[in-house]
């Protein structure tokens, strides 16, 4: 009797469909909680023929390194013409001269260059030599069709840089090592190992942000100011065609 | 048209050219020789240490117009033919292959080391730094590569140039 009663009342408990319900709402609930990751992932594999190709992605990155040349021509413009107002130095396409490199003396006692082109073409010494990389010298002498570069890791080369993090500047002297020394001006100068050297923006002698190398070595301790090695980005030994930014 | 003696000193005008040139198989570690001692060696050891010392004097000032300013040549050059030419006097068993090769040697030390202090003083760089691999690598490989050539160099310049031919 109490059994009968018992069926009577929970009878809606028993029916199958109930049952069926719930189990499709824990379901759903368990995708919720998941935030959907199994169904992305199934979505995700069963659609996978129909992803765009490689062509549609290349066709994106063009359009995007576009985007960014138009960008950069129009900042370096910009950039150019405040460098005017300010009366800085700037470097402009016509100002370039490729020169080819005729006599190579990277190592031994002298670090020069011997480039095929002179006075005529209006080289004169202190013109900046730059390569691949960032700057590789300086023009120490001139011919009328010869030019003699000082590299920067010659012996009595200076060149003023500054550190492109700190924004501090220092010395970049010749040692006839690979490694030129980085001399700060600063007696607790701001510089890390991985560090990029530049030419300073504010400079009236160089033409601006032009990079010259890497820190690989501080020595914090040495006296009477610190000192680094700076690794440069271009390399004279595999140099045949630089450039040489004249002088207006 | 050219005297023995004459073109002799013509080919010392032509010595920037080789050191320009650098050919690749004549260099040790990118390091190549000194050439204007081997130029230097045969006429001081035939013509005695005025005509070294002259010698020395004149590439020298040759060298130093197609190199970098602030180190020079001629000091060590001067000595180094003077040196050779006193003892070029003191006998001729002095112009034997070794000898040729060791006097190289030891005259491309005393130029080496006359460049690498002047380097050091005229630079003025403030730290020990130049004392450092790079110029005792350049100073060791370009004595090695002038001793091994100086051999062949001077036999065949004195043959040519100060013995008269039969």
């Amino acid at each position: 009797m109490s059994l009968l009663r018992r069926d009577e009342t929970f009878r809606w408990w028993y029916k199958k469909k109930i049952w069926f319900w719930l189990i499709v709402l824990l379901a759903l609930n368990f995708i919720r909680i998941n935030q959907g990751y199994l169904l992305a992932d199934f979505y995700a594999l069963i659609s996978r023929p129909f992803w765009p190709s490689f062509a549609q992605k290349e066709w994106i990155k063009n359009g995007i390194n576009l985007e960014h040349k138009i960008r950069l021509d129009l900042i370096q413009k910009d950039n150019d013409r405040l460098r005017k107002l300010l009366s800085l130095k700037s470097i402009d396409d016509e100002n370039r001269i490729s020169a080819a490199v005729i006599s190579r003396n990277e190592k031994g006692f002298w670090n020069q260059l011997i480039l095929n082109k002179g006075t005529k073409n209006g080289i004169q010494s202190g013109n900046i030599v730059l390569a691949p990389g960032g700057i590789l010298g300086v023009i120490d002498g001139t011919t009328l069709t010869t030019s003699k570069v000082r590299l920067l890791t010659s012996p009595g080369s200076k060149v003023g840089v500054w550190i492109e993090r700190s924004k501090s500047h220092a010395v970049l002297v010749g040692t006839s090592n690979n490694r030129p020394q980085l001399n700060f001006l600063d007696k607790n100068p701001d510089v890390k190992i991985g560090d990029v050297i530049s030419t300073s923006p504010a400079s009236i002698l160089l033409p601006p942000n032009l990079t010259v190398g890497v820190v690989q070595f501080i020595d914090f301790d040495h006296l009477p100011a610190p000192y680094a090695l700076v690794q440069l980005l271009s390399n004279p030994e595999s140099m045949d065609w630089v450039q040489v930014i004249i002088s207006d | 048209m050219f005297t023995q003696k004459s073109s002799f000193i013509l080919l010392g005008a032509f010595i920037p050219f080789l050191y320009f040139l650098s050919p690749n198989w004549f260099e040790i570690e990118g390091v190549g020789p000194s050439w204007a001692l081997l130029w230097l060696l045969p006429l001081s050891l035939e013509k005695g240490p005025f005509a070294g010392a002259f010698g020395g004097l004149g590439l020298g000032l040759i060298l130093d117009g197609f190199f970098l300013d602030g180190v020079t040549n001629i000091p060590s050059l001067v000595f180094i033919g003077y040196v050779w030419g006193l003892l070029a006097l003191k006998g001729p068993s002095i112009k034997k292959s070794f000898n040729f090769g060791l006097l190289a040697f030891l005259g491309c030390l005393i130029n080496g080391l006359f460049l690498w202090a002047q380097n050091i003083i005229s630079f003025n760089i403030n730290s020990l730094i130049l004392f450092n691999a790079s110029m005792l690598h350049t100073l060791l490989a370009q004595s090695i590569i002038t001793a091994l050539i100086a051999p062949m160099s001077s036999s065949l310049l004195i043959l040519t140039f100060f013995r008269s031919k039969v």
